[in-house]
């Protein structure tokens, strides 16, 4: 089967390619700079040609002068995959229940979701719940719990896909060969929700990876720091340093050593790595659950 | 139905209300109960743990209360806990306690010491940077260390002016001790040293620059290097903070006092004769292209740009007692105008105590001897001695053999010595030139007092106008300082727009609090 080239196809294709052009030169030129050498850098600004090439930035955060980067890099893997599991199973267990015509007080439940869509506690009171309730300060608790392990949306999300298409019908069918509640949610139900699991899942992923809220918040000891957590704090230390309060406490005879802005690209990139990787293998799930669990029920 | 609907949320938000009043109540009366006897009781505790294990077994370290420390930190070391263990030796025989520093980085310290603060005995020694004392003292934050510091007011005078500790009265309470660091900065230029050698042009200490003759030297670097910026901004685009005119700590400059404060009287910044001078010739070197032409996009610091020959030089505000260090670096320092002492120099940096700590008297006595214990401060800015640092012939630290300021585990001192609360009370760097210490606090001593010395604006009774002057000042000072503006007629709209947004309001309240502190001196 060939394909008619019109006009049309062109422009469509010269768009497209013009709009892809536009979101990767930017990831192009961070990976460029985290390889060019930094006096190079410094002198002629960031360029897609430079003159000289460097790994530095990379041998010295893989190398002995950065292992908290190595740390961080497996304590936000270890984060996104328990944390996407928990929030996945937390979200299809809430979600299921309310996606069912026959539970009881199903408005009141309903209502506690819809109810955190719109208000929230603040940081000051959230703050002072998980530190003195919980006690999640520096652990890494703190950096799976607060926030991200539910997210309203989600459920509502969840619920809607649910509710319309999966028919009752089945789930009666499934009852009347004797399934219970759990068989009929994990052999029935879950097979069918794929895409949407796949969508959650990633969406879910991706919030926790690219968290650094939680680790600013609550987190002070650098063992728990994930990527994020180093990376910010690197990009704002260097932006207190560059205030004039800053310079003018810091005497004449200090030197301040700050990452090189090299550092920080290579940290960026180092980053952006995982999620550049999986996005393809998601991708097909994407769209279509999307699209289902937008379709109002 | 509806109606059925509304009754059932009417009864759940109802019920969700009474259910959060009832639980909201019952948490924190139990709470504060057990709270208090829990402190009562721990604080029982640990002062006669102190009193035995001070005395008799100062080996039993882990049982003596901890005093927690928030401190900020530029890098990651491998080594604080060791230098920690080290440091808690001198305080298990000295206080009957130990400490524990959290370091937290620069970018993210003000919030995260903020949300500290509201925690549970969460920290004790706490660095107080970016918020003026008046609102932590305020909002019942900070500990009234009045009663401690009167015990022996000695220990702190012996390194800090009576004036400066004064700074850190809040309604003639104390709320913190100022760091020992440098409280006067010199307006200067920085220019790329081996350019100015290149040009063979002296750079003398004790040499005051003019204007007229920071002109010529730049207009000659612009000649000689074509490829160069000639002056770039002190950072990011803000051109140049302040000069002479004092703004009581406040940042954006609503209400300025001109003659280093001295004049007592709050003016509108753009009614500042300094400021308006300066721009204007700021304008002049800016059209014969002596300044960086795009300086207001520039995100580049001097830091950076100086050495690496990109720049020539940039003005900026700084303490810099003498230049031999200059020999190592790359740039020289021209002074412009001698070094001042602004209204809130001594509570840029000031460390206090938190209002909920559990054990406050300790946590003084350990705050005191951070001042005053010469090995402790040593410890806190190099490490262990022989590890981290030794100590040089002529009485300095420098980095233990084979070690560099990146791969020790242990740099502070090195890099910024000036988080921690006594720098000078350490060995001098070995960058520093000899006798440091003195030198720099002649230096300080020497130094021209502002009027107002002491006097922190506190924005919260007109924060609207405040807030909307801050949104017009960004727009404006820096822009037409820098020259790249037409200074007069831009200086007619910052004019309109400040009043427009409430200047004059602001300006009635600084006048004000002047008054107040001026007269209560």
């Amino acid at each position: 089967m060939s394909k008619k080239i019109t006009p049309g196809v062109v422009i469509t294709h010269f768009i497209l390619i013009a709009l892809c052009v536009i979101c990767i030169i930017p990831f192009l030129l961070i990976v460029i700079s985290s390889f060019t050498e930094e006096s190079t850098l410094m002198m002629n600004g960031y360029s897609f040609f430079p003159k000289k090439w460097s790994t530095y930035a990379y041998t010295y955060i893989l190398g002995g002068g950065g292992h908290n980067v190595i740390h961080g890099y497996f304590v936000s893997i270890g984060i996104t995959i328990v944390g996407t599991t928990l929030s996945i199973l937390m979200t299809t267990l809430f979600a299921y229940p309310l996606s069912r015509k026959d539970l009881p007080l199903r408005n009141v439940f309903a209502f506690f979701v819809f109810f955190t869509m719109l208000f929230n506690g603040g940081l000051v009171p959230s703050y002072m719940m998980w530190t003195r309730v919980f006690h999640i300060k520096n652990t890494y608790a703190a950096l799976l719990f607060p926030s991200l392990l539910m997210n309203a949306f989600y459920v509502i999300m969840m619920r809607t896909y649910f509710s319309t298409t999966i028919p009752e019908e089945l789930i009666e069918a499934a009852r009347l060969d004797g399934g219970s509640e759990i068989t009929i949610l994990w052999k029935v139900i879950a097979p069918l929700s794929k895409p949407m699991v796949a969508t959650l899942a990633f969406m879910i992923g991706l919030g926790y990876w690219n968290d650094w809220m939680n680790g600013l918040y609550y987190v002070t000891d650098t063992t728990y720091f994930s990527i994020q957590n180093i990376l910010n704090r690197m990009l704002q230390d260097v932006q207190f340093l560059s205030t004039a309060a800053a310079t003018q406490a810091s005497m004449g005879n200090i030197v301040s050593n700050l990452p090189t802005t090299g550092i920080r690209m290579s940290v960026a990139v180092v980053g952006l790595l995982p999620i550049m990787i999986i996005y393809p293998f998601f991708q097909k799930y994407l769209v279509k659950g999307i699209m289902i669990g937008g379709v109002k029920g | 139905m509806k109606i059925r609907m509304k009754k059932v949320i009417a009864l759940i938000s109802t019920m969700t209300l009474t259910a959060s009043l009832l639980l909201s109540g019952c948490g924190s009366s139990g709470n504060g109960n057990a709270g208090e006897t829990g402190s009562s009781t721990a604080k029982d505790n640990s002062n006669t743990q102190a009193a035995e294990s001070g005395e008799s077994s100062p080996t039993n370290i882990e049982d003596l209360p901890v005093i927690k420390m928030a401190a900020m930190t530029g890098a990651n070391y491998d080594d604080t806990d060791a230098v920690e263990a080290e440091i808690n030796k001198i305080l298990a025989e000295k206080v009957g306690a130990v400490l524990d520093i959290t370091w937290s980085g620069m970018g993210t310290y003000k919030q995260q010491v903020n949300l500290m603060l509201t925690g549970d005995g969460e920290v004790d020694i706490v660095l107080l940077s970016g918020v003026p004392l008046a609102t932590y003292a305020g909002n019942g934050m900070l500990l009234d260390l009045t009663d401690h510091y009167e015990q022996d007011p000695d220990a702190f005078l012996e390194w800090l002016d009576v004036s400066y500790i004064d700074s850190c009265r809040v309604n003639g309470r104390l709320y913190a001790i100022p760091e020992v660091i440098n409280f006067s900065n010199e307006i200067l230029v920085h220019a790329n040293k081996a350019m100015m050698d290149d040009m063979g042009i002296e750079a003398d200490d004790s040499k005051i620059w003019t204007m007229d003759e920071i002109h010529d030297l730049v207009k000659q670097a612009v000649d000689t290097y074509p490829d160069i910026y000639g002056i770039v901004p002190q950072t990011g685009s803000q051109f140049l903070a302040q000069i002479n005119y004092d703004n009581l700590g406040d940042t954006s400059f609503v209400g300025v006092i001109e003659d280093h404060g001295t004049t007592g009287k709050v003016i509108s910044v753009t009614e500042c004769e300094e400021y308006i001078e300066f721009s204007k010739t700021m304008r002049e070197w800016y059209q014969e292209g002596l300044i960086m032409q795009d300086c207001m996009s520039n995100t580049e610091a001097w830091s950076s740009m100086i050495p690496s020959g990109k720049a020539f030089c940039a003005f900026d505000a700084g303490a810099y007692p003498d230049n031999s260090s200059t020999e190592d670096t790359t740039y020289y320092n021209l002074t412009i105008y001698p070094n001042w002492s602004a209204a809130n120099c001594a509570v840029r940096l000031d460390y206090g105590i938190a209002a909920n700590s559990k054990n406050p008297d300790l946590a003084f006595a350990v705050l005191k001897e951070l001042y005053t214990d010469a090995d402790i401060c040593n410890l806190l800015m190099y490490g262990i001695e022989g590890t981290h640092y030794q100590v040089t012939a002529d009485g300095k630290a420098a980095p233990a053999e084979g070690l560099t300021l990146e791969n020790s585990g242990y740099s502070c001192g090195f890099i910024n010595g000036w988080v921690l609360p006594n720098m000078l009370n350490a060995y001098p760097s070995y960058t520093s030139a000899d006798g440091f210490s003195d030198l720099l606090r002649s230096y300080d001593a020497n130094a021209i007092k502002s009027g107002a010395l002491g006097c922190v604006f506190d924005s919260t009774n007109v924060t609207n106008e405040y807030t909307a002057c801050v949104n017009v000042f960004e727009k404006y000072y820096f822009a037409i300082m820098s020259g790249s503006m037409d200074t007069e007629s831009t200086l007619e709209t910052f004019k309109a727009e400040l009043k427009a947004a409430g200047e004059d309001v602001v300006i009635a309240e600084k006048q004000a609090q002047l008054d107040a502190f001026l007269t209560g001196k």
